[in-house]
C-alpha cells in the first residue's frame, strides 16, 4: 500500500521544524513576494534556504508557493526568483498563474504543482496542466470522494488534496468580493475574508433574515475518517492549511494525521474517535466534511458565531534537556504555575502528563509562575525531553 | 474592435437589428450567469438566423465542469462542434479539451473571469492554439493598456454589465434558512436577493442556482468614459446583460456604438449615473498590515 505524503503549511521557520519533526513529508511555504497570505510571516531567500537545508537534512521536502494571480507590474523580479529558488533547491512551486507557470517551465526545471486556485474539478484540466509540465495538481476542494475516485483513475499526474484546515466558501480563486469591498486583492495575498462577515439578505424592501446576521462562512475540513478511502485512491499528497496557524496547531495536526496514516498503511487497527479527540486539542474553528461525502449543506456551514477554543494550552517549547540533572530549559508561552500538571506533546511517544515539581528561572531562582511570554525557564523533566517538544495544559 | 451582446430569446431580433458584431448564446447546463439558456438543437436554429443576419454566432459554455459532467460534456459538444460557430467561451479547461477532437480550438475564448490578469497568461494561451481570451475583471485600465500593448493573440474584456464577484458551489441561501428557519429555503431558488454588508450601504445581487450562489458588485459596470482606450488595445467587447430590462439592453447597445464613433455626450453619461467603473481606477493592492480597511 502506497503511502501518500503528508504536507504541511509553514509560516515561518519555526513552525516548518516543527511540522517537519512532528511528521510532515514536505512543507509548504510563501516568500516575501508572489504568494498569498500576505499576512503570514513569509520568508526570504535565505529563510527558505535555511528551510531546505534543514527539511533536506532529514529527508523531505519544500515546496514554495508563487500563487498569486500577478497584475502586469506584479511580475516584475519573477524569473530571477525562482531561478533563485532552483539553485537553492526547493523541490516544487505551487503556481495558479497559467503565465507563471509557463514561466517557470520556460525558465526553470522546477517541478511545478498547479495551486487549487485554479479550481480544477476533472481530470480532463489534470492532465492538460500535466502536458504542460506540471508534475501535480492540487485539487478544488469541492471535490466528493465519489468524484475524486473518478478523477484519480484517469489522471496522469500526480494528486494532491487537502484534508484539514480552513476553506475559501466560493470556488478558490473566483473571488473577488474583498478586492470589491476592501480593495484588497483576493488573489494577490489581501483576502479580507469578506465572505467571513455578517450581512443581511432583503427581497425588495424585506429582510429576509430575522433571527440571526446573514452568513456564508463555512466550518473547517477535518477528514480524519476519510484518510483510509483517499489512501485507496493512491492520492499522493494530502495536505493541510493553515500558513497562518500556530505552532501548537501545526504540531497536533500534523501528529495526528501522520499517526492515522502510519497506522492505517501498516494494517493496525484505528480508533477514529481517539485521532478526533486528538486533533481537537488545538481547534480553533468548528470542523466539518466538507465536501468529503457531497454537497455541502447546513451542517457544513459555519452559523454558530463562538469560537472553538482549543482543549489544551500550550504553555511551553522544550530548547534543551540535560541528561545529568535531569531538567529541561523551556520557553515560556502561555501562563502556568508550579505545580500544575502538565502534557508533553512530542513526536517521540504518545502524549505524557506529568506535575511541575519545580519551577526556575534560568539564574536557577526558584519562582512560583510562568507568566512572562517567551522566558526560558527550567523545570525537573521526569523523562527525557528533546528541542522542539511541546508542553501543553488541559483546560 | 467586435462588440458582442450576451442574448436571450427576446432580445435576439433586436440585437441584430442593431451595429452589434456578434450575439452570444448560452448552452443548457453549461452556461453560466445568462439570460437564458438555449439547447444545442435551438441553436442551430438561431445560428443560422445570426448568419442570415451578417452577425457572428458564439456560444458561452462557461460552467465549471465536475468530473461526473464529463460525458455530458463530450455528448454536448459533439453537437456543438456541428455549428457554424464563430466561437465558443469557456472557463473550464475541460471543455477546451473537448473541442480538441473536432480541431476546433482556435474557435474557443478563455473566459475564466479572474485568471488572466497578465501579459504571461496572454503568452501562456498564444501558445494553446485559441481564438482570444478575456481579461479579468479585476485589472485597472492602466494594466489592461500595459497587457493589450503588447499582446500576441486577440483580448478580450467584459466592458459593460453587472460583474460577478463571488461564486460559490455551496448553496447558501437555502442552507441558511434550512438552519434559521426564518424563510421556507425550497421557495428561494431562482429569485434574486440583494446583500447588504452590516458596515456598508452597498446593496449585491445575489441568487442561487444549479450551478450554485453567485454575488454580483451593487452597481454595474460601463466603459463609455474610456472606450476610446480600450477600442485602442481590445480586439472583442462584450457587454453583459444579466439583470437589465429589454429596452435598457437596446439602448446600453446603441450607446456604446454611437460612442465607438463619437465621444460619449454628457447627456448619453447621465443615463449612466447609476453605473460605475468597476476595477478600472480602483487598485486592489491594499493589505491589512499596510491599513487596508475591511
Amino acid at each position: 500500500m502506497k503511502k501518500p505524503e503528508l504536507l504541511a503549511p509553514a509560516g515561518d521557520l519555526e513552525k516548518l521544524k516543527i511540522a517537519l519533526l512532528y511528521g510532515a513529508d514536505a512543507v509548504y511555504l510563501g516568500g516575501v513576494s508572489f504568494s498569498l497570505r500576505a499576512r503570514a510571516s513569509n520568508f526570504t531567500v535565505e529563510d527558505i534556504a535555511e528551510g531546505v537545508r534543514f527539511a533536506h537534512s532529514h529527508g523531505k521536502r519544500v515546496y514554495v508557493t508563487t500563487n498569486i494571480f500577478p497584475h502586469p507590474d506584479d511580475l516584475e523580479g519573477f524569473v530571477p526568483y525562482v531561478k533563485k529558488l532552483e539553485e537553492i533547491g526547493v523541490d516544487a512551486l505551487i503556481c495558479a498563474s497559467s503565465g507563471m507557470i509557463g514561466l517557470v517551465r520556460k525558465h526553470t526545471n522546477l517541478n511545478v504543482h498547479v495551486s487549487t486556485q485554479q479550481s480544477v474539478l476533472n481530470h480532463k484540466a489534470v492532465n492538460f496542466w500535466h502536458e504542460r509540465g506540471a508534475s501535480r495538481t492540487v485539487l478544488a476542494r469541492e471535490l466528493s470522494l465519489t468524484a475524486l475516485e473518478k478523477l484519480a483513475r484517469h489522471s496522469e499526474s500526480e494528486l494532491e488534496v487537502f484534508i484539514h484546515g480552513g476553506m475559501c466558501v466560493s470556488y478558490s480563486g473566483k473571488c473577488t468580493l474583498s478586492n470589491t469591498m476592501s480593495n484588497r486583492d483576493a488573489n494577490r495575498g489581501g483576502c479580507a475574508h469578506s465572505c467571513r462577515w455578517n450581512y443581511d439578505l432583503f427581497s425588495g424592501e424585506d429582510k429576509l433574515n430575522r433571527s440571526m446576521p446573514f452568513a456564508m462562512s463555512s466550518k473547517d475540513l477535518q477528514s480524519v475518517r476519510h484518510i483510509s478511502k483517499l489512501i485507496d485512491l493512491n492520492i499522493d499528497s494530502l495536505k493541510i492549511e493553515g500558513r497562518m496557524k500556530s505552532v501548537h496547531y501545526i504540531a497536533t495536526v500534523v501528529r495526528t494525521y501522520r499517526k492515522l496514516i502510519d497506522d492505517l498503511t501498516e494494517d493496525i487497527d484505528v480508533d477514529i474517535p481517539k485521532y478526533l479527540l486528538e486533533i481537537k486539542k488545538a481547534e480553533n474553528r468548528l470542523t466539518s466534511e466538507g465536501f468529503m461525502n457531497g454537497m455541502a449543506g447546513v451542517d457544513e456551514q459555519l452559523y454558530n458565531l463562538r469560537s472553538e477554543q482549543p482543549t489544551q494550552a500550550f504553555v511551553g517549547m522544550v530548547l534543551d534537556y540535560d541528561d545529568d540533572s535531569r531538567t529541561a530549559l523551556i520557553e515560556q508561552r502561555n501562563y502556568f504555575e508550579a505545580g500544575d500538571t502538565l502534557e508533553i506533546f512530542t513526536p517521540r511517544f504518545e502524549p505524557v502528563l506529568f506535575k511541575v515539581d519545580s519551577l526556575r528561572d534560568e539564574e536557577g531562582e526558584t519562582i512560583d509562575v510562568a507568566r512572562h511570554p517567551k522566558q526560558r525557564l527550567i523545570i525537573d523533566a521526569p523523562f527525557e525531553m528533546k528541542p522542539f517538544d511541546i508542553l501543553r495544559k488541559p483546560k | 474592435m467586435d462588440m458582442l451582446v450576451m442574448t436571450d430569446r427576446a432580445l435576439v431580433e433586436g440585437l441584430l437589428e442593431r451595429p452589434v458584431s456578434g450575439l452570444v448564446f448560452g448552452l443548457n447546463a453549461f452556461s453560466q450567469r445568462m439570460r437564458e439558456t438555449f439547447s444545442a438543437e435551438e441553436l442551430a436554429e438561431y445560428a443560422k438566423r445570426v448568419h442570415e443576419a451578417g452577425k457572428k454566432f458564439y456560444v458561452n459554455m462557461n460552467a465549471l465542469i465536475e468530473e461526473e459532467d464529463l460525458d455530458a460534456l463530450e455528448d454536448v459538444v459533439r453537437t456543438v462542434a456541428e455549428l457554424p460557430l464563430d466561437g465558443v467561451l469557456f472557463a473550464d479547461l475541460a471543455v477546451y479539451e473537448a473541442f480538441k477532437p473536432y480541431n476546433l480550438t482556435q474557435k474557443l475564448i478563455y473566459y475564466p473571469e479572474t485568471y488572466v490578469t497578465s501579459p504571461a497568461d496572454v503568452d501562456f494561451w498564444s501558445e494553446q492554439d485559441i481564438q482570444s481570451v478575456v481579461l479579468s475583471r479585476e485589472l485597472t485600465l492602466a494594466s489592461i493598456e500595459k497587457i493589450g500593448q503588447r499582446k500576441n493573440m486577440p483580448i478580450a474584456m467584459v466592458g459593460h454589465g453587472y460583474l460577478n464577484m463571488f461564486h460559490s458551489k455551496r448553496r447558501l441561501v437555502k442552507t441558511f434558512f434550512d438552519h434559521t428557519k426564518d424563510q421556507d429555503s425550497n421557495a428561494l431558488k431562482g429569485k434574486t436577493f440583494t446583500l447588504v454588508e452590516e458596515l456598508r450601504d452597498d446593496l449585491y445581487p445575489i441568487y442561487q442556482d444549479d450551478f450554485g450562489t453567485h454575488i454580483f458588485r451593487s452597481r454595474p459596470f460601463a466603459s463609455f468614459k474610456v472606450l476610446d482606450r480600450l477600442a485602442g488595445v481590445l480586439d472583442v467587447f462584450l457587454i453583459d446583460t444579466l439583470f437589465y430590462e429589454r429596452d435598457r439592453i437596446f439602448q446600453i447597445v446603441d450607446d456604446y456604438a454611437f460612442s465607438l464613433e463619437k465621444a460619449p455626450a454628457s447627456k448619453l453619461l447621465e443615463r449612466y449615473e447609476d453605473h460605475d467603473d468597476g476595477f478600472l481606477f480602483q487598485e486592489t493592492t491594499d493589505v491589512k498590515a499596510r491599513g487596508g480597511s475591511r
